[in-house]
């Protein structure tokens, strides 16, 4: 166990690192935010002058020093646009990132956990056919086509739910809809695939032949070991999600750090940049050990490899 | 530091009683009064007990409305100032919200999540007005709709240095049937960048008519008798609504008259603007100028077309001495004489590829009267209840 974590904890250095270069370096060549900062009427002497403010007039690894060694006192510097702590703007942003993504899986696992056992225990049959096709339609619609259905049907002619915003949970429900439905049909093959392979083996065979319930076998003996897979790739989407749900947030006016990550490109507005794109690495760096965890929970024999 | 720009001509102030300030200024500053609208009041106690920051967080003012919250980003809150010392707006509260979304806005006017919206797309109008609970109020705008040439070769040689191929592409395009076809009839031909709002526009001149012919000849004469190469970048309808449609006319009209028009969409209006300062975005670019609410022609010639500045992309020495003498004078019958010349300078060097001012076209909710501002500044006190 201390070795697992001795690994887990020098990946997360390696990514953080990695990532935290990477950015520093592509943000330092796609342009010049002292520009795009200043009004358009301002001069030669305004632009040096907050060039040296920003410290943009010192070498690129004499800045990337600077940033580092604040970083890791959790100081990522101010927002050039927003002068406020570029830390605490992404924090802010972070739960309804994190709810966002969570009611998306949520909702991924409604329809996908269902339809992926009904499909695989009516294999080959109209019922496996439909459940098919109503999940890869979810991911064939787009999900900014998607959102704006759901808004003109239940905002715009039904009026039961909000069209945009955060704060109430009927605020959830279509975007956490859009972005289930996009996850689900991976999740529902996966949940297929894995009841097909394990309904096939010995021990569920012992198992019926115990007296047990068909439908314990199926909850109990055979899920569980059909769900490994899943919850790896639950846990990578999740990853994705975090900062990749940038469509559903803006159809829906979601303050999500997607947004606020992709405007803070545009704006280059660095600080929040990097802040945004080492804290979401660190998430995900930090998820993805949990579910080795789980996994090593639920199958024993991982855990001991 | 951001508006210094707009008040660099003011040198000192003089306080000389409880009612009365004295400006001095670096020379004649018509637009002294105009420039002094957009100023805003801050309270110099504050800022100096607690500082420029303090200040962004919590502002100051003395205006209709306080801050309430604020959601960066997401929204703002406003409540009405009981001391205002002016008319007191109706409403309480002023909720302003940020949704990047353009059919997501028009969504919310629809199911009552709010009352107005601004920079409503010209298709979209119909689906407003027949909805029962909103309804499109339009109003001339300050802005103005033109497509830059690339005339002072700041991004290197291209076709647009030479005068001829600048009138070409100017008598390339039916305007007119751009904007009764395209733009529904929302937009004002003008034959310069000026807009008919702004002090000093020329009412006489008029603009280039659809001369497919002769703009043919003049590109032979320019030395291109089987047609031209020319690069279009093309900015995202944030502020323009209808551009990708009106350029795709424009450009179909070009190509009758033998430009072959490669066309460059940047999908980012922050790119955009980088670009331009940087001088990168030549040959050909389509562009709008909103007269920071100024109504007056410097507001336009000076930004835009006189030789150095940052968006400039054209170099007259003779324009550049009207645009100065215009600035150096309070007479407004100089003035006004002085940007007749200057106009006609600008047509017939073609110093851009003028197209329209622009109509605003705001959606409203039918709960509430409010009408468009022609200077695109929404002044949410002025909205009250919409009687039935």
């Amino acid at each position: 166990m201390r070795r697992y974590i001795a690994h887990q904890l020098v990946q997360l250095v390696v990514v953080i690192l990695g990532i935290s270069i990477l950015a520093f370096s592509i943000l330092h060549v796609i342009g010049d935010p002292v520009t795009l900062l200043l009004p358009q009427n301002a001069g030669k002497e305004e632009y040096d002058r907050y060039k040296h403010l920003m410290g943009l007039d010192q070498p690129v690894w004499v800045q990337y020093w600077k940033f580092a060694s604040r970083a890791v006192h959790g100081d990522f510097g101010k927002s050039w646009y927003g002068n406020a702590p570029a830390f605490g703007l992404v924090i802010e942003r972070m739960p309804p990132t994190i709810y966002l993504t969570l009611a998306g899986l949520g909702v991924a696992l409604l329809i996908a956990l269902p339809l992926g056992v009904t499909a695989a225990l009516k294999r080959h049959s109209v019922i496996d056919t439909l459940c098919t096709l109503l999940a890869v339609a979810g991911q064939a619609m787009p999900i900014f086509w998607l959102g704006i259905m759901l808004i003109i049907i239940f905002a715009v002619r039904l009026k039961v739910l909000p069209a945009s915003g955060y704060g109430t949970w009927q605020n959830f429900i279509m975007p956490a809809f859009c972005l289930g439905a996009f996850l689900a049909p991976l999740t529902m093959r996966l949940v297929r695939s894995g009841i097909i392979e394990v309904m096939s083996m010995e021990f569920i065979k012992t198992a019926r032949a115990k007296g047990v319930g068909e439908r314990m076998v199926i909850l109990k003996h055979a899920f569980r070991n059909a769900c490994i897979p899943v919850v790896t790739v639950l846990g990578l989407q999740f990853g994705q999600l975090l900062g990749g749900a940038f469509i559903t947030e803006t159809v829906f006016a979601w303050p999500g750090v997607a947004t606020l990550t992709v405007d803070s490109i545009r704006n280059q507005d660095f600080p929040v940049v990097q802040c945004a794109v080492v804290l979401l690495a660190l998430i995900i760096v930090i998820v993805n050990a949990i579910v080795d965890l789980i996994v090593g929970l639920i199958d024993p024999r991982i855990r001991a490899a | 530091m951001i508006a210094r720009g707009n008040h660099a001509k003011i040198k000192t102030v003089e306080i000389v009683d409880d009612y009365t300030v004295r400006f001095k200024t670096d020379g004649p500053y018509p637009l002294f009064v105009e420039r002094m609208t957009a100023q805003v009041m801050e309270s110099e106690k504050v800022i100096r007990e607690k500082g420029d920051e303090w200040m962004q967080e919590h502002p100051v003012g003395t205006g209709p409305y306080k801050l309430v919250k604020w959601a960066r980003k997401q929204e703002h809150l406003l409540v009405r100032n009981d001391d205002y010392w002016g008319p007191k707006p109706y409403y309480k509260y002023v909720r302003v919200r940020i949704i990047p979304e353009q059919a997501t806005q028009i969504a919310e006017l629809l199911s009552g999540g709010v009352d107005v919206i601004k920079a409503v797309p010209p298709d979209q109008m119909d689906v407003i007005n027949k909805s029962g609970a909103a309804r499109t109020s339009t109003s001339p705008i300050l802005r103005t709709a033109f497509i830059e040439f690339d005339s002072a070769a700041r991004g290197g040689p291209n076709p647009f240095t030479d005068r001829r191929v600048r009138v070409a592409a100017n008598l390339a395009a039916d305007h007119d049937a751009i904007i009764k076809h395209v733009l529904n009839g929302l937009g004002d031909r003008v034959a310069t960048a000026v807009n008919p709002m702004a002090f000093g526009w020329d009412a006489g001149l008029k603009p280039y008519k659809q001369d497919t012919e002769r703009a043919r000849k003049l590109l032979a004469e320019a030395g291109f008798p089987n047609g031209v190469d020319v690069l279009f970048n093309e900015a995202p309808p944030t502020v323009e609504p209808g551009t990708q449609q009106t350029n795709d006319a424009i450009v179909a009209d070009m190509t009758k008259a033998g430009f072959r028009v490669k066309r460059n969409y940047i999908g980012d209006n922050t790119v955009v603007v980088a670009r331009a300062k940087e001088g990168k975005l030549g040959p050909m670019m389509n562009w709008s100028w909103g007269y920071y609410s100024v109504f007056d022609t410097d507001a336009i010639l000076y930004d835009m077309f006189k030789c150095g500045e940052f968006y400039s992309y054209y170099c007259n020495k003779e324009l550049d001495d009207l645009i100065i003498s215009g600035r150096s004078t309070l007479d407004q019958k100089r003035r006004a004489e002085i940007y007749v010349k200057a106009q006609k300078l600008m047509f017939d060097d073609a110093a851009a590829l003028f197209k329209w001012g622009l109509r605003g076209v705001w959606g409203v909710s039918n709960r509430i009267e409010y009408s468009a501002p022609p200077d695109e500044v929404d002044r949410m006190f002025l909205a009250t209840p919409r009687k039935k």
